[in-house]
């Protein structure tokens, strides 16, 4: 049993790792008004292109490169349509989506061997991506949870604290969070909210990448074509049950990423098709999590058509 | 005295139409102005081209005797003029401070080794502390660190002037302020714009309520269809009738000539112990009972959020109910829809024009069968009958007088707000049901609209029609009803003839200093 509460939080911490980079990163977008659900496409884009990279020059760090460098390139896609030219955002997102779902099989089918994964664990060794802290070595159960986590999982508490406190505690965050309440308001005192959106845009961009990388370098060091398994939209709830506020979305992202954990630790004592059956675990969990939270509201609610606002 | 705004022969044009036309105006410093016009006269237009967000076809402003171009609102706000949009521009979830200071951010600094350095950081605590004396000096009734959605409308215009008056201007322009106002809040602002002329601050008042301009204005400026027609003193001979006529080029009855014909012995709508609750658990609506009998009009007053809105709701099917009884002409109605109360003969002209009364995309004439779809004149075994749809419409823009705009059959979004009330009393009206509930039927409507809307109600009623009229403009409730009830705290308090009760003494029974014994 306490194998597997320890595994189960392991996991945890591991699994989530990429659901709060995308959130953190999609607050902001979202905060700046913009309904980003490209953040599927930028996962796939970023662990994607930072193992093929990886194959070609034999570098991991090229293949890091070229990820932020896609991730970026797919966001200015998405702002061209939806800040400059004024498209509407959920369907250039989906689209996005779809585009980006398509690209990988069709290079993977020209260029590579195997039209569904490549691989990079010539170059990638699995084991030397997992770090292990002299500080948390020693501490009893703590470190069967957080030791032995990789870089970006350690990397993405840092970055959830300092963006929270670019949110808060910064012109360009307050600017954000003006910009998505009341546009009127921003710019009949000069703030220049397209000019937000695109850094916000950036901002997501890279911590998608990040996401992505964490996925493929770091976890598995491979890419197949399932390797972002609906995260992005995963997230898009999360920032939504957290209203769009930081620490909360990363508290749902959490939730998420532990109920992904329990699929895996689950999967182990069981058979093969109740395995398949598993996979369902984070979805539900969603579907539960907004339950909870709107029920109460709407039994609340004593208008019989609408809500009052 | 010095002139500080001037505009020589300022004309703005869109396309063929022109919306301003050769205005000359000179605001004089230090006083209060109010420009007065119908809607649609081009008063917003002239105060977008002094603000900098529309730019003026020919002629040309002159700030402190200087002329300026703005291109923005940025330039005008840097001359040291602020404007406060009828539709406040404040972000809800930040506080009072934070909303002040957008864009003027302080930095926080640290000294190392003796030299400061600025951090990229808001310093919250002095920006709280600049806001704190800033309310202080103005005397503004409002706390720097609350949030802005918790705050009331009326402080949330004060945050707004404060926004303005934070960024050093020397003319304030309010467009239409007292629209969204309750009563005590109107009151407030009028001793607050008085106190800023004290301090010797230039006031420009956008409105076309002639009741606040008499108490507040030095100078009164009207246009109408796009032209200055004159500017007069705000003494006696400037009477609200006077100048209503100026604003609407004929002579104008403010206030609706009662009819003589007197009220029915039939009960027509029978409302008893009406009790309904809001999403938090409080009584909103409590035991509320009245009587309307046919050719009778009652009024509903009281100052907004004591309940009339809920009891809207209750009435016309849009809320849950917790207990009492709706009966027209004996019938139960309480806990129908909307719809079943229709084919019951109850009318309905919502508070909420857009939300509730007209749908803003769909065209004119879909809007006049809106919540009549089913009717047996325009739908046929399913399908809907346009050509009977087209002269239905066709009839009653002739008969409500609709002024629809170019086309012949815009989306109601392309009316005035007096038109799109206009489009629901002609839908309601011609339905003829036998009660009709109206709540706010004027609000931000035109003098002329509000002219006309007044008469078809008394017209109505004189057809032997039941009638509940909810407004909280006292004047009207009171010129316009035969019995008026006064709601507070989701209760009805007091209850008189129209005509036998003073402003004063409905005063006092909407604030609760006075309330009447409930029957047993």
């Amino acid at each position: 049993m306490y194998d597997f509460i320890v595994s189960l939080l392991y996991y945890t911490v591991q699994m989530s790792t990429p659901l709060l980079l995308c959130c953190i990163g999609g607050v902001f977008v979202q905060k700046a008004g913009t309904m980003n659900f490209a953040l599927e496409a930028g996962i796939n884009v970023g662990a994607f292109s930072s193992i093929v990279f990886t194959v070609i020059s034999g570098s991991i760090f090229a293949g890091i490169c070229s990820s932020f460098i896609w991730c970026l390139v797919l966001n200015a896609v998405f702002g061209l349509f939806v800040i400059k030219l004024k498209a509407n955002a959920t369907i250039v997102g989906l689209s996005l989506n779809m585009i980006i779902s398509a690209i990988p099989p069709f290079l993977l089918s020209v260029f590579f061997p195997s039209r569904g994964f490549l691989s990079a664990l010539d170059i990638i060794d699995l084991a030397s991506m997992k770090v292990d802290v002299p500080i948390l070595r020693s501490i009893p159960f703590i470190s069967d949870i957080f030791n032995n986590q990789t870089r970006l999982t350690y990397l993405t508490f840092f970055i959830i604290i300092f963006l929270t406190f670019v949110f808060y505690k910064t012109k360009f965050g307050v600017y954000i969070q003006v910009t998505g309440e009341n546009k009127g308001a921003a710019e009949a005192v000069g703030i220049n909210t397209n000019f937000l959106k695109w850094v916000a845009l950036a901002i997501s961009a890279c911590t998608c990448a990040m996401a992505g990388m964490n996925l493929s370098v770091e976890l598995t060091g491979m890419f197949n074509l399932n390797i972002a398994s609906a995260r992005g939209l995963i997230c898009l709830s999360a920032i939504n049950c957290g209203k769009k506020r930081p620490i909360q979305a990363c508290l749902f992202g959490l939730l998420f990423g532990f109920s992904n954990a329990l699929q895996v630790c689950l999967s182990k004592y069981v058979d093969v098709n109740t395995t398949e059956l598993f996979k369902v675990i984070p979805y539900i969990t969603i579907i539960i999590v907004f339950l909870i939270t709107e029920i109460p509201v709407s039994m609340k609610n004593t208008m019989r058509i609408f809500r009052e606002a | 005295m010095s002139t500080i705004i001037e505009t020589r022969n300022l004309t703005k044009k869109y396309g063929d139409f022109t919306a301003n036309k050769d205005v000359c105006l000179k605001v004089e410093e230090g006083e209060i102005r109010a420009i007065i016009g119908e809607n649609g006269a081009g008063k917003s237009t002239l105060m977008n081209m002094l603000y900098g967000t529309l730019k003026p076809t020919s002629g040309e402003i002159l700030f402190d005797g200087k002329p300026v171009t703005f291109d923005s609102s940025l330039d005008a706000i840097k001359c040291g003029m602020g404007m406060v949009h009828q539709h406040f521009k404040l972000s809800p979830s930040l506080t009072v401070y934070e909303n002040i200071i957008l864009g003027l951010e302080m930095s926080r600094e640290v000294s190392i080794f003796g030299k400061k350095v600025t951090l990229p950081v808001i310093n919250n605590k002095k920006e709280k502390e600049a806001v704190r004396q800033l309310i202080q000096r103005y005397n503004f009734n409002l706390d720097p660190g609350a949030k802005v959605k918790d705050l009331s409308i009326g402080a949330k215009q004060r945050v707004e002037i404060l926004k303005m008056l934070y960024r050093d201007v020397k003319v304030l322009i309010l467009d239409e302020p007292t629209a969204v106002l309750i009563p005590q809040e109107i009151e407030e602002l009028i001793e607050k714009i008085a106190e800023l002329k004290k301090m010797g601050k230039t006031v420009i008042i956008i409105t076309h309520k002639l009741n606040e301009v008499k108490q507040c204005a030095d100078t009164i400026s009207v246009m109408r269809r796009g032209h200055l027609v004159g500017t007069v003193k705000n003494d006696d001979s400037a009477t609200p009738e006077t100048l209503a006529n100026m604003m609407v080029g004929r002579p104008v009855q403010l206030v609706a000539a009662k009819s003589p014909k007197p009220v029915g012995k039939e009960v027509v709508l029978d409302v008893s112990h009406l009790s309904a609750k809001d999403s938090y658990g409080k009584a909103v609506v409590n035991d509320v009972s009245f009587q309307i009998h046919d050719n009778e009009v009652v009024g509903i007053a009281g100052i907004e959020g004591n309940g009339q809105t809920e009891l809207m709701y209750l009435l016309s099917g849009l809320m849950k109910n917790s207990g009492g009884s709706v009966k027209v002409k004996g019938k139960e109605v309480l806990g129908m829809w909307p719809d079943e109360l229709r084919a019951e003969g109850i009318g309905i002209v919502p508070e909420d024009r857009y939300r509730q009364g007209v749908c803003l995309p769909l065209s004119v004439s879909f809007n006049l069968i809106s919540g009549y779809h089913g009717d047996k004149r325009f739908c046929h075994s399913g399908l809907m009958d346009y050509a009977e749809i087209r002269k239905n419409k066709e009839k009653l823009v002739e008969e409500y007088d609709i002024r629809l705009s170019d086309s012949a059959d815009p989306p109601v979004e392309a009316l005035s707000g007096g038109n799109a009330q206009k489009v629901i009393i002609a839908r309601e009206f011609s339905h003829d049901p036998s009660v009709l509930l109206m709540a706010q039927p004027t609000r931000g409507i035109d003098v002329g609209a509000t002219e006309y809307i007044h008469d078809e109600i008394i017209r109505f009623r004189d057809k032997g029609k039941a009638i509940l009229l909810i407004s909280s403009e006292l004047t009207e409730v009171k010129g316009l009803t035969d019995r008026l009830l006064v709601m507070y705290e989701g209760e009805i308090v007091g209850e008189f003839v129209s005509d036998e009760v003073s402003f004063e003494e409905l005063g006092l029974y909407m604030s609760g200093a006075k309330r009447m014994k409930k029957d047993a």
